[in-house]
């Protein structure tokens, strides 16, 4: 199964047959309902989960309860009352879980700040080329970098153009032959650990 | 934003932020109604935008594909069953299969042979010549069977003085727009909800 | 008023009789051909002539369906136009008319009989790829069943996770693992990421330590469910399979972030694992797992997440090493095969980017100009 589809969208890349536009859209239709089916089928696990803490009074059920009443208010408000401007769904929405979620990411302030700290202890040659460069890069962003002339930008764009850029690619051209090779094996049926499974 | 929106969303921030001291009650809290919420987001979304107009509405306008898909839902939902969970292998398997198989050209052409494409350049200056000998450099500390050693290692280790490079320029480039989202939550707090800015 | 004159100019061309004042000699042997190797979207016009760039040639399309349409003026010399703006088995005619430097018409003709495009089931320009794609196939089921020794450079991060999972166990304290936010079961880096997973459960079952995943996507959920029980079963420890230890909490980026720290404050696990696809959540996670002192070992494709995961995790296996980790794990002779061919894919690569440079030294930018091209 998981070779017929694999070998069937491989080789529909290369027909330029309307059949193929044909099976493509298909194909890519299924694995969005499946997705979504899985969405809906992560909401009802994650409601089981937290039905079954309540109902057991297990440690911290309290908050498994008002986990539940979020999701419950918000699947009612979303499938009743409708999703367009001015519904209950986009309030809660705007008000509280927007919010949260910006609060979240911006706890990565202060996290990028600990990680700097940390990166501070250069603990070999390398890690010390990787703060220099970071430094170079930072001061060369900002105004100050700019009042001691243009030598510090000049070597930040550098950095982050030529040598980064290389290196980025030699990644990018790692990860692409690293993913034929896995995607092959996963379609001949060679690697099955992602199931279990074992030759 | 309203009053009393304002007010949700200044006291679910200084939830949040708590955390930073350690974990506790407020943040517990905060965590779950966020969880919550977006759960239910999600599956709202997913049903008015996926399952309605993609399942639904076929299968009532007599489509036979309609009735398909609603059978990659069904076998996919089979995981709540104990006895027949492992009917939900075969959408698994369509995934991963059809994932693979349109990811072999679109890897090879995305990650490899346009990257290629952008290291030979039309006309060589430094430039060019420092951005392939990092890319060669780079591919040879990813060479895995062989074992570093002579003019190898020396290829390998300019690798990761290259890949170190690389890693603190996305650091320093990175902790800059970081750091502005922190600004755009103390802007709030300080301005939108207490008003004093 | 435009629209209208051109449609009157359009009906007059067609209507006119050859005007010619050198008939045959001006314009001749007009065809139209099907493109080939296409979608069946594209018709190829071609002419023979003698005039010059002086002259153009006004071309109009008309369709079965009594639609005319005009593709352009074009220098007469140029002796050929393709128009790839019909439909699959469509009907089309063409009619040429040539005007000379001041604008007046000196010939006309239209095609003889009616031209239909064709889809194919190659495309002619894929080729390129499709013999990359066939080559890099050969290369990796050769080094796939070639079975030989191999030599593996040791990867530090690969042979800690073990160990990791030895200390999990003493402390007796749980394993996490996450393949990040932006992990789907049908990117490759997920299912290498899974291939992982799969041998930790073994592992793990073995040991008989506790393996957490909260996922963040329901299919994922469910092929690391199959995959832990499958796994226990395999190891003869059914009973170790605790479903509710792979769960679904959030697709939402930073609601599961904010879980995942709640986890991690809660259940203090020893190891954390963060192999996968992540973006800006990943610091979130690394540093509140340094935060709680868990062993963390990272693995992303993801550039921009390297850097952050280097500096706060004890072990990160950058880009492709994701891929490489099941070789290393598991020591299978085939998947061993496979790096193997990957290395010699990487030779090729180098001498391609070095061939190509050589080139473009030589003036000859044949390789950098294909590359770019597609």
């Amino acid at each position: 199964m998981v070779g017929v589809f694999g070998f069937a969208m491989l080789i529909q890349y290369f027909v330029p047959h309307p059949l193929g536009r044909v099976l493509y859209g298909r194909v890519l239709e299924w694995m969005q309902v499946i997705f979504a089916a899985g969405l809906v089928l992560g909401g009802a696990t994650y409601a089981m989960s937290h039905l079954r803490t309540v109902s057991g009074r297990r440690e911290g059920w309290i908050y498994s309860l008002l986990a539940l009443a979020a999701l419950t208010l918000m699947l009612a408000a979303g499938l009743i009352g409708g999703i367009d401007r001015g519904t209950l769904f986009l309030w809660l929405f705007n008000n509280l879980q927007a919010p949260l979620q910006q609060t979240v990411f911006s706890l990565l302030a202060f996290f990028v700040a600990s990680a700097a700290y940390r990166g501070f202890r250069a603990r070999n040659i390398d890690a010390a080329l990787l703060l220099i460069v970071a430094l170079v890069v930072m001061l060369g962003r900002i105004p100050i970098g700019e009042m001691t002339g243009p030598f510090l930008p000049d070597l930040a764009r550098w950095l982050v153009d030529v040598p980064a850029v290389a290196a980025k690619r030699g990644i990018l051209i790692g990860i692409g032959l690293g993913s034929v090779a896995v995607a092959l094996r996963v379609m001949l049926g060679i690697e099955r650990a992602w199931l279990g499974g074992r030759r | 934003m309203s009053d009393a929106g304002i007010w949700l969303a200044a006291i679910g921030t200084l939830a949040i932020f708590s955390f930073l001291y350690r974990d506790n009650p407020a943040y517990r809290a905060a965590e779950q109604i966020l969880v919550g919420l977006s759960v239910g987001y999600l599956v709202v979304i997913t049903v008015r935008t996926t399952l309605v107009p993609k399942v639904a509405l076929p299968i009532l306008d007599g489509d036979p594909w309609g009735i398909v898909a609603a059978v990659w839902v069904l076998l996919m939902w089979t995981r709540v069953s104990t006895r027949a969970g492992w009917l939900s292998r075969l959408p698994l398997a369509v995934i991963v299969g059809a994932g693979a198989g349109l990811s072999i050209p679109a890897m090879l052409k995305a990650r490899v042979l346009s990257q290629l494409g952008a290291v030979i350049r039309p006309e060589i200056d430094v430039n060019a010549v420092v951005g392939a000998i990092g890319v060669l450099a780079t591919l040879s500390y990813f060479y895995f069977t062989r074992p570093p050693t002579g003019a190898f290692r020396v290829a390998a280790r300019t690798g990761t003085w290259f890949l170190m490079v690389f890693f603190g320029a996305t650091f320093g480039y990175t902790i800059m727009s970081r750091l502005s989202l922190l600004i755009g939550r103390t802007e709030f707090l300080l301005g939108d909800w207490l008003g004093l800015l | 008023m435009r629209p209208l004159l051109v449609a009157a100019l359009l009906v007059l061309i067609w209507t006119s009789p050859v005007t010619a004042r050198a008939t045959g000699s001006v314009l001749s042997g007009i065809a139209v051909e099907d493109v080939a190797w296409d979608d069946g979207t594209a018709l190829q016009i071609h002419w023979r002539t003698k005039l010059d760039e002086d002259f153009r040639v006004l071309i109009v399309r008309e369709g079965t369906d009594g639609l005319m349409d005009t593709l352009g003026l074009f220098p007469a010399n140029v002796q050929w136009v393709v128009d790839d703006d019909v439909t699959p088995a469509g009907t089309y005619r063409y009619r040429l008319s040539v005007f000379d430097s001041e604008g007046i018409l000196v010939f006309t003709a239209a095609s003889h009989g009616l031209a239909s495009p064709h889809a194919n089931w190659f495309h002619r320009g894929r080729l390129g790829e499709a013999l990359i794609i066939l080559g890099v196939f050969a290369m990796i089921l050769w080094g796939t069943f070639r079975r030989r020794d191999i030599y593996l450079r040791p990867i530090g991060g690969l042979s800690a996770i073990e160990e990791a999972l030895g200390r999990a166990v003493e402390m007796g304290r749980p394993v996490l693992f996450s393949a990040g936010w932006g992990a789907q079961l049908d990117k490759p880096t997920t299912m290498a990421a899974m291939n992982i997973f799969g041998w930790l459960a073994s592992r793990a079952a073995s040991y008989d330590a506790r393996l957490l995943f909260p996922t963040h996507d329901a299919v994922l959920m469910a092929a690391a469910q199959e995959s832990a029980r499958e796994s226990a079963r395999i190891e003869g420890r059914p009973d170790w399979y605790r479903p509710e230890d792979i769960y679904y909490v959030t697709g939402s980026q930073f609601g599961y972030a904010a879980a995942l720290d709640g986890i991690m404050e809660r259940q203090k696990p020893a190891v954390n694992l963060w192999l996968g696809t992540f973006a800006a959540e990943s610091l979130i996670l690394a540093e509140t797992g340094n935060h709680i002192g868990a062993v963390q070992i990272a693995g992303t494709d993801s550039t921009i997440q390297l850097a952050f995961f280097l500096v706060t995790c004890d072990y990160t296996l950058i880009g492709e090493e994701v891929f490489a980790a099941s070789a290393y794990l598991t020591r299978d002779s085939m998947v061993l095969g496979g790096l193997w061919a990957q290395d010699w894919l990487k030779i090729g690569v180098a001498v391609t980017v070095i061939a190509g440079l050589v080139g473009t030294l030589l003036d000859w930018d044949a390789i950098g100009g294909w590359l770019r091209g597609i």
